[in-house]
């Protein structure tokens, strides 16, 4: 007997015994909604495709995708919560079952050097690899796709799809792309071929030979450098650092246009001294150009009992990472910030004068500024 | 010294003083570190109810090796210790576990709050049967009905003194620290009495710790800047509300309630989305009324609309206080503040808004439910002209609501369904509920665009009104129509906010609810008929007093010193109840008829309850005997049963208030949290009746009444 059917005959006996009644519809439907549950099972359905990176280890199937590297035995589920191991062999259960489509502005990723003023068409599926104490969408990023409701949208469909809303780009994101790969990569393959770009928006926490396959298809990459400190990765987010920094590397040498966020925690990952040493090792590794993106926290999740991000301190990581040699920083989340704005590292100009996801004057000829003719990098144009 | 006499009486009432009081605090302290809800409520007065009650049970075994002349001085001596040592537990465990600024997780609470609780709460109940035991020498006639009513005594003190009595005059902490101060130095002194210089000498430094201990350091403050560090704590009050505090972090001012953000300075994006995507459906002069929220910032916004006025109403009149001195809000003719309960508010005659904006906490409360019902909804039609709109938000779905979030929209959108002929949702930095007789429009950015109003976020540049209308479209699609709709009488929305609340912890609601029936089971079948009676009618008392708080709270919104005065009077009645019944005959028909007092007065409750709930006055002021009749039923059936008892008083005592109080407990944890929105007063008064009916018929057919009667 299944939770939800021993609920409903304890509730139907107390209330036959009490008053010689049926439960009514109403409180049977209540019933129904307390009792229910998802339990992930190993069955296979029709959004299970055999997962990529994988080995066969004598205590199950050792998942080579993320730093988790899972050891996963038969019927056993790994900690993205979507890679099952049904007879000996991995599964990804993600694959064609987006639970959240939505058209976005490419700004909202953000990308700000990366086809501007064009819209996204942006798919998530249900897992992540690391479970952050604020996250935004932790209603799918902390379950099975088994627990979400999910469209049938096989990666042509995507392509067909992005193309009717007229967008540029498809952006995998929301929860982890990394956890639903074989659906992104399968999806991006396509959307190449017939023109629309793809965007990864993601936490960087991947192994390396999936990330050096993932590049040959992806065109832009947000990646989430959450903070630079071992310890915080640890507590924060239960992942660590130095993965991430391997992935920033590795996107920037294989040529994938590359933006960086780094969100702003008070209390957590605000030390000025922290976000110094990481601009420095931003530039120390070629990165000086990846756009900066400083985002302001907004309590969410479990870290509800925090306050936003106080503007000043924004202004303060900004500063601090103009200081040590960044050449694009922006502030997020601000709206009407001047920090919105590019400006040429160069001549110091403003050069594309933002206003939330429009561009109200944009001064760049060839992807140069106009005042002084830098190139200035970014893919400016399909 | 005597060894009975007036000393154990005495001890009783400060025993009841202290513990109720205990709970007072460690209520303010669940409120602060676990955002304490109805269901984490409910598992506290489970946990302390239910504890106890094992610790009376417990005590039988060993009470009789405590010399009994030791025994007053070291239950004061316990007084002294325990209640600070469970207060700190409570203070800072959640810090050593949770990390700066999250939710503590249920599971971490659940143990915690065990951990924490059980040392106090077993002693407490061993004190009990210890009383009884001194009691029973003392000459008293009725010993085990004694220690009940002086006990209830002692709790109706500590209500009325923690709750009201001293409320404005001294913090509760430092009230119970006194109190505890007090009972440990009586202790030393009548250890010394009695030769025994070395314990009463090792009490003393405790005594002193606790007397002096707070003037040298402040446990709120401390813990404030664990919790936050960084910010400047500008003022800090506890109030009947909760704790207020306000700081300072870079260039926002924050008020903190009960250790949650409540007002944030400099919040542009929140603020627009909350003022505009309401005002632009009625543009014309405005007409509005704001409830809650943060003035300084919406204020300004619907001043922007000409020939708007706007009213701003705010309950909490100490949080009135600390806006006006750290967040000034703008002096305009245009605008009025006002104090006062929103739904008496909306009662008046004079209100005829175009727009109505609620900021609300999320339903998890019964307190805060009461915003989001469908009388509120009626009375804020009948409060708005007919094209108005009324405005409620809920936080932001994001890009994804799950099957909980789901349920807590569709029930919300459902009850302003019934009472509006157009609903919008707007999923943005909040999930925008719209309701009104007249059409409503969902390119917000276009509406500002026409209506001329500057603004920095809500705009064409940030708001993208047809992706608005797409996510609108796909939320309001994927939203059920068969829900319960969510009323005074049956907080549906709230139980639907405990679910998707308990879903951050991947916990499922049905495990406490399972917890409560297992241990249901196991009573019935391990206790004897008698005590089957007790249970049953603590179980019924505990849901009579549930459900007053309730129908007070939801019908006059937080009356903090009137719960506190209803607490007491419930006290009052038990009390009252064990006193009488040790003078009445020993008759099945006393016996029977207390407990049909107390089924009869928890029907009558719930038939006054929509009479309340629509403001009579009449039916409120029928609540009070109700009230103290039910409990003094409760109260008596427990002194008769206790003098049906056999020759071992203190066993026979002690088993019947572990019963006692584990029907309480069964009763808290179901009844608040499950029952009450599950199934609505009426139905949850039906059972309740109808469990003391069970209970009363399965007692009286215990052989002890023949032995009794043949006596
Ligand atoms: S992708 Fe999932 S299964 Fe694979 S290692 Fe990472 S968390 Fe584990």
């Amino acid at each position: 007997m299944k939770k939800r059917e021993f609920l409903q005959l304890c509730a139907c006996g107390a209330m036959g015994a009490l008053t010689h009644k049926p439960v009514p519809a109403g409180l049977r439907a209540e019933l129904n909604a307390l009792a229910s549950s998802h339990p992930v099972d190993d069955e296979l359905w029709k959004w299970s495709k055999e997962a990529l990176f994988v080995e066969q280890t004598p205590d199950g199937v050792h998942c080579l995708k993320c730093p988790n590297s899972c050891t996963i035995p038969a019927g056993g589920t790994g900690l993205c919560r979507n890679r099952v191991n049904v007879r000996g062999k991995l599964y990804s259960i993600a694959y064609g079952n987006p639970c959240a489509v939505h058209v976005d502005p490419i700004e909202k990723k953000p990308l700000f050097h990366f086809l501007p003023s064009t819209r996204a068409f942006s798919i998530a599926a249900a897992g992540c690899n690391l479970s952050c104490l604020n996250c935004q969408n932790w209603q799918i990023s902390q379950v099975s796709p088994k627990e979400t409701d999910n469209e049938d949208l096989m990666p042509r469909a995507v392509v067909d799809a992005a193309r009717r809303s007229a967008s540029a780009s498809i952006a995998y994101t929301y929860s982890e792309p990394t956890t639903f790969y074989e659906y992104a990569y399968d999806t991006a393959e396509i959307a190449r071929r017939e023109g629309i770009r793809n965007v990864w928006k993601s936490n960087g926490y991947i192994e390396e030979a999936p990330l050096r396959k993932l590049c040959r298809v992806i065109d832009a990459a947000n990646i989430d450098l959450k903070s630079f400190d071992e310890g915080i990765y640890g507590r924060l987010n239960a992942g660590s650092l130095a993965p991430v920094l391997r992935t920033l590397r590795i996107f920037h040498d294989m040529g994938v246009w590359l933006e960086i966020t780094n969100l702003v925690i008070p209390g957590w990952t605000d030390d000025l001294a922290m976000i110094g040493k990481m601009c420095a090792w931003l530039c120390s590794n070629g990165l000086d150009t990846a756009p900066l993106h400083f985002s302001r926290f907004v309590p969410l999740y479990k870290l509800n009992q925090l306050p936003p991000t106080p503007v000043k301190k924004l202004e303060e990581a900004h500063a601090v990472a103009l200081k040590e040699g960044m050449k694009y920083v922006y502030i997020g989340n601000v709206p009407g910030h001047s920090a919105e704005h590019t400006y040429c590292h160069h001549c110091k100009k403003l050069i594309v004068e933002r206003r939330g996801y429009a561009i109200l004057q944009n001064r760049m000829k060839k992807s140069c500024c106009e005042f002084c003719g830098e190139p200035i990098p970014g893919r400016w144009q399909m | 010294m005597p060894q009975g006499g007036d000393a154990w009486r005495g001890t009783t009432v400060l025993a009841g003083t202290i513990t109720a009081g205990t709970q007072v605090v460690l209520l303010r302290e669940v409120l602060s570190a676990f955002l304490g809800n109805e269901l984490i409520i409910g598992v506290l007065f489970f946990d302390w109810l239910a504890l106890t009650g094992i610790g009376a049970l417990l005590a039988r075994r060993w009470s009789s090796r405590l010399p009994l002349f030791a025994i007053v001085p070291c239950v004061l001596a316990a007084l002294c210790v325990f209640p600070p040592l469970t207060f700190a537990g409570f203070r800072f465990l959640p810090l050593l576990v949770a990390p700066p600024g999250s939710m503590l997780d249920i599971w971490l609470f659940l143990a915690g709050a065990l951990l924490a609780l059980a040392p106090l709460c077993l002693v407490s109940g061993a004190i009990f049967t210890l009383l009884i035991r001194v009691s029973t020498t003392s000459g008293t006639s009725n010993p085990v009905g004694s220690v009940y009513a002086w006990e209830a005594m002692g709790s109706l003190a500590g209500g009325a003194l923690f709750g009201f009595l001293l409320f404005d005059i001294i913090p509760s902490q430092d009230l119970l620290l006194i109190l505890c101060a007090g009972a440990g130095l009586s202790g030393a002194v009548l250890f010394s009495c009695r030769r025994m210089r070395s314990v009463a000498v090792a009490l003393l430094p405790v005594v002193l710790m606790l007397l002096i201990g707070r003037s040298v350091w402040d446990a709120d403050m401390l813990t404030f800047a664990l919790r936050y560090p960084g910010h400047t704590v500008l003022a800090h009050r506890e109030t009947p509300f909760g704790l207020l505090t306000v700081t300072r972090l870079g260039e926002q001012t924050m008020v903190y309630a009960n250790n949650v953000p409540l007002l944030i300075s400099g919040n542009t994006s929140a603020t627009e989305e909350i003022v505009h995507f309401a005002l632009v459906q009625r543009p014309h002069s405005p007409k509005v009324l704001i409830a809650g929220g943060n003035p300084a910032e919406l204020v300004p916004e619907v001043l922007k609309y000409t020939g708007s006025s706007v009213r701003c109403v705010e309950e909490n009149p100490w949080l009135r206080r600390a806006e006006r001195e750290f967040l000034p809000f703008p002096e305009n003719g245009r605008a009025t503040y006002v104090e006062g309960d929103l739904r008496s508010i909306l009662l008046s005659p004079s209100g005829h808004y175009d727009v109505i904006i609620i900021v609300a906490p999320e339903p998890s409360t019964l307190q805060s439910n009461r915003t989001y019902t469908r009388e509120f909804v009626h009375r804020a039609r009948l409060a708005l002209t007919p094209a108005g709109v009324l405005c409620m938000l809920l936080p932001s779905s994001a890009e994804y609501a799950g099957d909980d979030a789901r349920r807590v929209r569709a029930i919300l959108r459902n009850t302003l369904a019934d009472q509006f002929e157009h609903v919008q949702i707007l999923p943005a930095g909040h999930d925008v509920f719209l309701a009104s007789d007249s059409t409503l429009r969902t390119d917000i950015a276009g509406g500002i665009a026409e209506a001329g109003v500057p603004t920095t976020y809500v705009n064409p540049y940030y708001v993208q009104d047809d992706l608005l209308s797409e996510r609108s479209r796909q939320l309001e699609a994927s939203l059920g129509k068969d829900t319960p709709r969510n009323s005074d009488a049956r907080p549906a929305l709230m139980l639907a906010q405990l679910r998707y609340w308990l879903r951050h912890f991947a916990m499922e609601y049905w495990i406490p609810v399972l917890t409560g029936l297992i241990i249901v089971f196991v009573l019935f079948v391990r206790t004897d008929r008698m005590g089957i009676g007790v249970m049953t009618a603590g179980c019924g008392g505990i849901v009579l007093e549930l459900m007053v708080l309730m129908i007070v709270q939801v019908s006059f919104g937080n009356v903090y010193k009137m719960s506190g005065g209803l607490i007491a009077l419930y006290m009052a009645g038990m009390g009252a109840g064990a006193f009488a019944a040790g003078r009445a005959a020993l008759a099945p028909r006393w016996y029977a008829g207390m407990q049909c007092c107390l089924a009869l007065m928890l029907l009558l409750a719930a038939w006054l309850q929509p009479g309340i709930s629509s403001g009579s006055t009449p039916g409120m002021a029928g609540l009070v005997p109700c009230l103290f009749l039910g409990s003094f039923g409760a109260g008596a059936v427990f002194t008769l049963t206790s003098r049906m008892a056999a020759l071992d008083l203190v066993a026979s005592g002690s088993r019947l208030y572990g019963y006692d109080l584990l029907g309480s407990a069964v009763g808290a944890l179901l009844v608040g949290p499950l029952l009450l929105p599950l199934l609505g007063v009426q139905s949850v008064a039906n059972a309740a009746a109808g469990l003391v009916v069970v209970g009363t018929v399965i007692s009286l057919s215990s052989p002890v009444w023949r032995v009794h009667e043949k006596a």
